[in-house]
């Protein structure tokens, strides 16, 4: 723990594995995107919002994790990054707040702008969330028009600031770059693809509530004032059981329908990405000077000669297929549940591989596509010592994190809100 | 709009910082009194307590989604906006931050879920201890993002390096256990207390004037009124003790507070005053309490309080943060210092560049002796390091005074058989609750300017070179948005209030 480069590298995994998560955690994102194919009634739109209802807090707590440690491990890219691709991160900010409100405020009685209007928030969020931030992320790769001069903030011009873009769109240019965009569906299929597994695990588990519950969460635990009542309460909750059943049956039937084609074309788009990201140049550092220079399919040096990267991404890439063909063919000894984890895990491992070479066996992780030289390395743009050391000590309760929020998923699991 | 980069930048922080305080502060303290009553309702097994806490967690979930709406953007604003701050400190000021994510939102997040969607889901005990953990989180997340604050205020456990050009932490328990910051956390978290307290109080007692849901709303009004009084002398005594740190350490925010232009020895506080010009600059005319600001500033009456002219001009005695007596310097020697030092660390480059050791070391040295005024070297005249005066005159004197009120209402709330007057007090409390919160963050905030952080860098330094164009159309579309889900949070907490808590069949 004493060594700055191995805190930098240790940070550098920390930080492709928050990603990663963030990833795999859009599949609420997934789930929203699906709304309007899932052709749900207004009973059963509840159904879906309560199913993600739960969940929109952890992705969102990712972001805000991963924007986090970040700043904290590599403060430059902070600076460089968002200040200068100013409206990319603005735009996903946005899409966020709209997210945040809409869930809480859809189902609410006076809720100013119609269930409709969030509905359409949580939608735009839906789509356009992942690929921003695969827009965003691809940035690690492809770069930004940046300059950094850090003697500008004693300068006695204009221009104190250390970092500046060399381009009035601040940001906006990334969005039209091929290579980000490509790996902005990725990330939209890929939330999608798992958005629709969720929902098919959420909606093919038996529904744990009886009559009895139904009847104790309408009416309150008091006795009900005659026998005639109590029957009549007891057909009303049967009935409401048998609905929610048939309701339960016919989303998960549309999920699987939805899931098919996310599934194929996201498999499709993540090879061409990979054999992208395979061939494309990167920019090598020597740790001891610190020189940036080109070099051709650095980020399959990368994978290669790292070895372990390339074995993630080949797993993960195998177990995302495995349980995406598990579920197309509607495998009876292996439940939805598992296919979804099995995909989720696939997919994390697959894209922390990924960003792992962004940065690790001297990479430049943000390349100035216009002054090479500035462009930022672990090196260069990471937090001292101390604060690595130190953050390094509170990034050992991640798991107890991850845990309880295991625990808590298991026990609410099965059943949607209000069903 | 906006003609200036950074006065943009600083009104679309604000902007965001004030929304989101609207809904942070609610949920600060009505978590734990939810927490309570749900405690109640699981030793006594009386459904009264359960619907009662189901009804404040309501209203607490619109006051959390909102919160973290409004929230998210602040992290990224110090770096879309504020990119030579975040490098130039972001070593120190990064750390909580991600802590804040990692040990807190999580916590929040998670048992909130299990809060909201766990009813007959989850056995009785987990859920109550999810209500408590969701609480806690709260709390937790205030913590430290005013660790983070605190030290914009008073900067600690941190050497600047030249090499890298940034401060460098060097003690992580020095920003954690900083004196200001933990001030901060009480006086913030107390004040969330306080308004939470009013505006239970309030709502409940608007029931009362309606004569409906009578049991609801008075054992609601209990529990608020214990809780804000306990909170109310602990948003006293952090209150008293922020005052005093500010006369330590930020003098001149306190200056400003109290509109004191021309300082000296027991100085009295203006109870009432405006805040006047006439040709010889600007004064405070208002009715004085004598030797009240020397007694709350130094706890001494006698003690020599220095105004807004006495610190441009220097030259009286002081005691620094060691408690050593030092003579203060003006205006124009902090400006030389900081202009030695920014020259130091430019020659410390040209000397790195050509490999020159000597002259590497001597201007480091030169750079350490003078960086404690290393932001002095970008003002321009001394007008600039003095802040809004009238703006925090105001605000300190709009919070004290409806804090007392607040407390005679939860001093009224206890002694007195409710009436109709107590509930119309109680209703006008609440939007006046929310103006003191945000009056005491511009206190703090508006009082620390010209600097992001004290001493070291000003805003005018800090902020990102984004178009004004671009900051301005940022500032339209935060407004529009946060204006929107404000009236939507409002409309939606109206028709929860008036519908009220289920009735017991």
């Amino acid at each position: 723990m004493n060594n700055l480069h191995n805190l930098q590298q240790y940070w550098w995994i920390l930080i492709s594995l928050l990603g990663a998560l963030l990833v795999f955690m859009m599949f609420v994102q997934g789930g929203q995107a699906l709304f309007l194919r899932m052709q749900a009634n207004a009973r059963q739109k509840k159904m879906l919002y309560g199913a993600l209802g739960h969940k929109w807090g952890t992705t969102f707590t990712t972001l805000i994790t991963f924007g986090g440690a970040l700043f904290a491990s590599f403060p430059l890219f902070y600076s460089t990054s968002f200040g200068g691709a100013y409206w990319l991160w603005i735009l996903i900010l946005i899409l966020f707040i709209l997210q945040a409100v809409s869930f809480e405020f859809r189902n609410k009685v006076s809720n100013l702008l119609g269930a409709k209007t969030y509905d359409f928030f949580l939608m735009l969020n839906g789509f356009l969330a992942p690929i921003l931030i695969g827009v965003a992320v691809a940035t690690f790769f492809t770069g930004g028009a940046y300059h950094i001069d850090k003697m500008n903030i004693v300068s006695n011009g204009a221009c104190r600031t250390i970092s500046y873009w060399d381009n009035p769109y601040h940001g906006l240019e990334c969005i039209a770059n091929q290579f980000n965009l490509l790996l902005g569906l990725v990330f939209l299929f890929s939330s999608m693809t798992l958005g629709s597994m969720y929902y098919m695990w959420n909606f093919s588990v038996p529904i744990r509530k009886s009559a009895a519950d139904i009847i104790r969460e309408e009416f309150g635990d008091t006795n009900p004032p005659s026998a005639e009542i109590e029957a009549k309460r007891l057909k009303g909750a049967e009935e409401s059981l048998k609905r929610m059943a048939m309701d339960r049956k016919y989303l998960a039937g549309k999920a699987y329908k939805n899931m098919v084609p996310s599934s194929i074309i996201f498999l499709i788009l993540f090879i061409v990405f990979v054999l992208d990201f395979g061939i494309r140049s990167g920019y090598a550092v020597d740790p001891a000077s610190g020189l940036i220079t080109p070099e051709h399919s650095k980020y399959l040096h990368n994978l290669t000669q790292l070895v372990w990267p390339l074995v993630f991404l080949c797993t993960g890439t195998a177990l995302a297929i495995f349980g995406i063909f598990t579920r197309i063919c509607k495998a009876k000894w292996f439940s939805a549940k598992a296919s979804f984890l099995t995909t989720g895990l696939g997919i994390t491992l697959a894209v922390f591989s990924l960003l792992a070479c962004a940065a690790l066996n001297n990479t430049a992780f943000f390349p100035s596509t216009v002054a090479i030289q500035d462009s930022l390395t672990l090196q260069n743009a990471s937090s001292s010592l101390v604060t690595l050391k130190t953050m390094s000590y509170v990034s050992l309760l991640i798991p107890i994190v991850i845990a309880y929020i295991g625990v808590t998923w298991h026990k609410l699991a099965g059943t949607s809100k209000g069903y | 709009m906006f003609q200036n980069l950074t006065d943009a930048s600083r009104f679309q922080f604000a902007l965001t910082a004030l929304y989101h305080f609207l809904f942070v502060p609610l949920t600060l303290g009505l978590g734990f009194m939810i927490a309570i009553m749900e405690s109640k309702y699981v030793a006594s097994k009386n459904e009264f307590w359960k619907h009662t806490a189901k009804f404040w967690s309501r209203i607490f979930a619109i006051n959390f989604a909102c919160g973290a709406a409004t929230g998210i953007i602040l992290e990224f604003e110090f770096g879309t906006n504020w990119s030579n701050f975040s490098w130039f400190v972001g070593d120190i000021f990064g750390a909580p931050l991600a802590i804040e994510g990692i040990l807190a939102f999580f916590l929040e997040s998670t048992f909130f879920a299990v809060m909201f969607f766990g009813w007959n889901k989850v056995g009785e005990k987990f859920h109550l201890a999810s209500t408590w953990l969701t609480a806690l989180g709260a709390i937790l997340s205030a913590v430290w993002i005013l660790t983070a604050n605190a030290w914009m205020q008073y900067p600690v456990g941190m050497e600047f390096n030249p090499a890298t050009a940034r401060n460098e932490m060097v003690s992580f328990s020095k920003l954690v256990f900083s004196p200001v910051s933990l001030m901060k956390i009480a006086h913030t978290v107390t004040g969330g207390f306080v308004l939470s307290s009013v505006v239970v109080i309030g709502i409940s007692g608007w029931y009362l004037m309606k004569k409906r849901n009578i049991a609801f709303a008075t054992k609601s009004i209990r529990i608020a009124a214990i809780f804000g009084i306990v909170s109310s002398l602990l948003a006293l005594g952090s209150g008293d003790r922020s005052a005093v740190q500010a006369a330590k350490y930020q003098p001149m925010k306190l200056a400003a507070m109290e509109g004191l232009y021309d300082g000296g020895f027991g100085e009295p506080m203006e109870a009432v005053g405006i805040v006047k010009s006439n040709d010889n600059g600007k004064y405070i005319s208002g009715i004085g309490i004598p030797r009240m600001l020397s007694i709350l500033s130094f706890h001494d009456p006698n003690a020599y309080v220095p105004g807004i002219n006495d610190i441009i001009k220097g030259g009286y005695l002081y005691t620094d943060a060691t408690g050593n007596t030092k003579k203060a310097l003006s205006f124009q020697e902090k400006k030389i210092k900081g202009a030695i030092a920014q020259r130091a660390l430019a020659d410390y480059h040209i000397a790195s560049e050509s490999g020159n050791r000597a002259a590497m070391d001597s201007t480091a040295s030169i750079l350490k002796v003078n960086y404690s005024y290393f932001g002095y070297g970008y003002l321009d005249s001394p007008q600039e390091s003095v802040p809004d005066v009238p703006m925090n005159f105001y605000s300190f004197r709009i919070m004290v005074y409806c804090f007392a009120l607040f407390f005679l209402l939860f001093i009224s709330a206890m002694i007195f058989k409710w009436r109709k007057w107590l509930s119309i007090v109680g209703i006008i409390c609440i939007p006046l609750a929310y103006i003191t919160v945000e009056c005491g963050w511009i206190v703090s905030e508006v009082g620390r300017q010209p600097w992001v952080v004290q001493d070291l860098l000003p805003a005018k330094a800090a902020v990102t070179s984004a178009s004004l164009a671009n900051v301005n159309t940022a500032i339209i579309i935060f407004a529009v948005i946060f204006t929107t889900i404000l009236a939507a949070m409002l409309s939606i907490m109206f028709r929860s209030i008036k519908q009220g808590p289920e009735i017991i069949k």
